[in-house]
């Protein structure tokens, strides 16, 4: 059984809400969804489209709650264009039962919402064609009431009905899924079905009560044996199914043995719901017949604006949007799913007066580039390491903040590491940096010139290649901890002796330079959960330079799937972005990929070309 | 003779077009400044505060569950004014609307509800304190006269809720540290240096000697109880008159 059933708009007005085992409607559930969805990466949204759908194209998403006082779920969804509509399922978890009973639920609830010409009302509610209230407001509610109400009532008794089903199929012994193909198929063959004691059309609270378990529906069983037809449903599932078919299928005398009103109200339904189905396809046919290419199209298309927005007028332009995207780097992958934003954004609306299709599409692009671009929790660096700093234990000792830094070889980790030291150690943080790279050589050295570069500006009295009072290289402000070269087991060993030390000697930050690795070799990306596990850093940066093209998609996403379910990467540095000039694609990719924010970039040789990212910049830049 | 007159049609259509570019684009390079926008009250703050509740019950006068917006939601010529409200929404990733919508039309701003939930512990009150931070480095330089803030405490029917008073101390507390943090963070990328007005500056407005005080901005900031759930807005709604 699913969770929740809620419909809602973009702006946050819940239009419908069903909560299945009758409790109170839960928006928090739905809150954690919306949230998710903001900030997750395309990617990771899977797309359902499938006999059970009827037509209608879904999105999953696997929500993992933050919040620890309630479990995760799973969300079906689809989004409604015209007016904008999210219309969500919840459900505990993935299994194919659950998985076919939400998405015929969410088909079912769509094509009643249509048929009850729901969304025309609101469409006009808000755009506010309607009448005013006294506050000089349309309320999307207006003119909406007898029909939720009468939606609501027939959705309780379908769905009452679906559940029915669905337990027939599992009875029948096979799986639920090849039965609903076979049934698609064959709309002819009848399934029997016992019939229970079904209350009169009016009571939705009845469908609650079914439990999913064997036990209670056998109880529903002997109470009442007639035989159904229930053919009439399940071409009402299949949307693809011709008139035709259903017409056949609807058998009359099988219906005139119902003599109970909910029956008949069934019937209703179904009857709404093919007469809207004609209606789709005549409406479909009339768009065609009118008036495309015109003087007047054209004028109003390319000059005077105004123009209600339709595919054909988006496709040269939107290829062109893309082609200009990916000549700035931006992977296909990524550019296809921003021109989608784009034509989701903008068929069916109108242009401004005045302004070409072209012009609206750019600013809804630069709309949909900003948004992607844009980090969805604020990272505060400085905040994060006091109040780290601050938690002491008995001792009065306290944990350093750990960052560690991966990538791909050559990307610019140490390069990085020690900018990023430079301007903590400029905010008067103590800095500690482990050499974890035991594997290339040479790794240790380069990062003891950096320490020694460092400790030498942070004090001009400090003597090059001197050793400190403990010992090591640097001075009391910065510090370089290393312990030579060897395998895997050894870069692990590193780390926790170092965050020890850092701990003992009072040190702030630790600053990790991992080995440089290839992103798709497994061998070499299954030690990071290890390290990640032993070292627990507060925050995992990943280096990637911009001079990486398409391969930027695959390198974030199998670098950021490399720490296990529980750890992600916190964010990226973006090295080199000066020797791109304006091919900023690369950070765009890598958003996409993963949907975990950019906080820095590289622009330059020195310690200071360390910047945060302007994202107004950076898609002025993509857009120029 | 029909081909001829459909030609001269669209010659002049075309003609008259051209004409009317020219001369807007002439005028919005050379002339007046900024483009006149209706006047507007921004409704702000972080998510789960109670915005969209308090703008569907200033419409509606009903309270109806809301989930997360993720576009803004307004009401044209309130009550017959000229004034438009507008909610924004909270979420982190969707600001930059609030911000850049700011930036542009500061000056048609008549006055921002910045709601707060005033059962949040006043130690961590650091996100509530970022925005505002954000919102107020906009408007205080973009703006001659700043832009009036009102502080809506809402959710104050709950048994935790902290009187507005305190609130107001606590968030100009934290966003004096902000502030501060924001200072000794890196800049941020830019192609050239002196293109854009520059982020530090907007910062220092916001400092006088003594730290960040509400009292030195240039618009006047209060901060009132209320409850949208208990429908207790009457100190919100007649700040709102006093605006319209």
């Amino acid at each position: 059984m699913f969770d929740q059933l809620a419909v809602f708009t973009p702006q946050g007005q819940v239009l419908y809400q069903y909560n299945c085992l009758g409790k109170k409607f839960s928006e928090v559930q739905i809150n954690t969804f919306i949230s998710q969805l903001i900030t997750s990466p395309v990617t990771k949204k899977e797309s359902v489209a499938n006999a059970n759908t009827g037509g209608f194209d879904f999105n999953v998403l696997a929500v993992n709650n933050e919040f620890k006082n309630s479990s995760s779920f799973n969300a079906l969804f689809y989004l409604n264009k015209q007016p904008e509509l999210y219309f969500v399922v919840t459900f505990a978890e993935q299994t194919l039962e659950l998985n076919q009973e939400t998405q015929q639920t969410l088909a079912l609830a769509l094509k009643l919402w249509n048929s009850l010409h729901l969304s025309e009302s609101i469409q006009k509610n808000l755009k506010g064609q309607n009448e005013k209230n006294k506050h000089n407001y349309v309320d999307v509610f207006q003119g909406l009431g007898e029909d939720l109400s009468k939606f609501d009532q027939y959705f309780g008794i379908k769905y009452e009905e679906s559940i029915k089903q669905v337990q027939t199929n599992l009875n029948d012994g096979a799986t639920s899924e090849s039965v609903s193909q076979s049934y698609n198929k064959n709309n002819k063959k009848k399934l029997k079905d016992t019939k229970s004691k079904k209350q009169s059309g009016g009571n939705i609270g009845s469908g609650r009560k079914w439990g999913r378990d064997g036990g209670m529906l056998d109880e529903m069983n002997h109470a009442d044996a007639t035989k159904l037809d229930f053919s009439s449903f399940s071409s009402s599932s299949s949307y693809n199914s011709s008139k035709v078919a259903l017409e056949a299928t609807v058998n009359k005398d099988s219906y005139g043995d119902r003599t109970e009103g909910g029956d008949f109200l069934i019937k209703e339904i179904d009857d709404l719901l093919s007469s809207h189905k004609d209606e789709i396809i005549s409406g479909n046919e009339s768009k065609n017949s009118g008036y495309v290419n015109t003087a007047f199209g054209f004028l109003q298309k390319h000059v005077l604006g105004n123009k209600t927005i339709n595919d054909s007028d988006l496709k040269s332009v939107l290829d062109k949007l893309k082609q200009q995207l990916i000549t700035k780097n931006v992977a296909p992958e990524a550019a296809d799913y921003l021109t989608q934003q784009v034509s989701r954004d903008l068929v069916g609306s109108k242009t401004a007066n005045w302004t070409s299709v072209e012009n609206t599409a750019r600013e809804s692009l630069t709309k949909a580039l900003t948004q992607i671009l844009t980090p969805g929790v604020s990272v505060d660096l400085l905040r994060e390491i006091q109040s780290k700093r601050s938690k002491k234990d008995p001792e009065g000792k306290s944990d350093p903040y750990v960052f560690s830094i991966v990538g791909v070889n050559g990307v610019g980790k140490s390069t990085n590491l020690s900018k990023l030291a430079f301007w903590l150690l400029q905010n008067n943080f103590r800095v500690l940096i482990v050499a974890c790279d035991t594997f290339r050589s040479g790794a240790v050295e380069q990062l003891r010139v950096h320490v020694e570069n460092l400790a030498q500006l942070m004090d001009y009295s400090h003597v090059r290649g001197s050793k400190n009072k403990r010992g090591k290289s640097g001075n009391d402000y910065v510090e370089l901890f290393e312990a030579g070269y060897g395998g895997s087991d050894l870069v692990t060993k590193i780390a926790k002796q170092a965050i020890k030390y850092s701990r003992d000697q009072n040190f702030d930050i630790v600053l990790m330079d991992t080995a440089g690795r290839r992103h798709n070799d497994p061998t070499l990306m299954s030690p990071l959960k290890s390290f990640a596990d032993q070292a627990q850093p507060d925050k995992i940066i990943m280096v990637g330079e911009a001079l990486v093209g398409t391969d930027s998609v695959q390198q974030a996403k199998n670098f950021n799937d490399a720490f296990g379910k529980g750890r992600n990467l916190d964010f990226f540095i973006i090295s080199k972005c000066d020797t791109v000039g304006d091919m900023l694609g690369t950070m765009v990719n890598m958003v996409y990929a993963t949907g975990i924010p950019i906080l820095f970039v590289g622009v330059g040789q020195t310690y200071t070309d360390l910047r945060t990212l302007s994202v107004k910049w950076a898609v002025n830049t993509l857009m120029s | 003779m029909l081909s001829n007159t459909i030609l001269i049609a669209c010659l002049l259509v075309i003609a008259t077009t051209i004409a009317f570019i020219t001369l807007q684009k002439s005028s919005t390079k050379t002339g007046i400044k900024q483009k006149s926008y209706q006047p507007s009250i921004v409704i702000a703050g972080p998510q789960n505060s109670g915005k969209t509740s308090f703008l569907t019950f200033l419409t509606t006068d009903s309270v109806r569950p809301t989930v997360v917006s993720q576009e803004p939601l307004s009401a044209a010529n309130y009550d017959g004014s000229n004034v438009t409200l507008l909610d924004f929404p909270g979420h982190a990733k969707l600001r930059y609307e609030l911000l850049e919508y700011l930036k542009t039309r500061a000056a048609f701003v008549k006055g921002l509800i910045y709601m707060v939930d005033s059962t949040i512990d006043p130690k961590k009150l650091t996100s509530t304190a970022e925005l505002l931070v954000d919102i107020v480095s906009i408007t205080e330089s973009n703006c001659e006269n700043g832009i009036d803030i009102l502080i809506a405490c809402n959710k104050s029917e709950s048994f935790t809720a902290r009187p507005p008073s305190k609130i107001r101390d606590a968030l100009e507390k934290e966003m004096q540290k902000v502030i501060e943090r924001r200072k000794k963070s890196l800049n941020e990328v830019k192609r050239k240096v002196n293109e854009e007005e520059d982020t530090e500056n907007a910062l220092d407005v916001l400092q006088s000697t003594n730290g960040f005080k509400f009292e030195n901005l240039e618009g006047s900031v209060v901060a009132f109880e209320g409850s949208v759930s208990k429908k207790n807005i009457t100190k919100w709604r007649k700040w709102i008159d006093e605006k319209i």
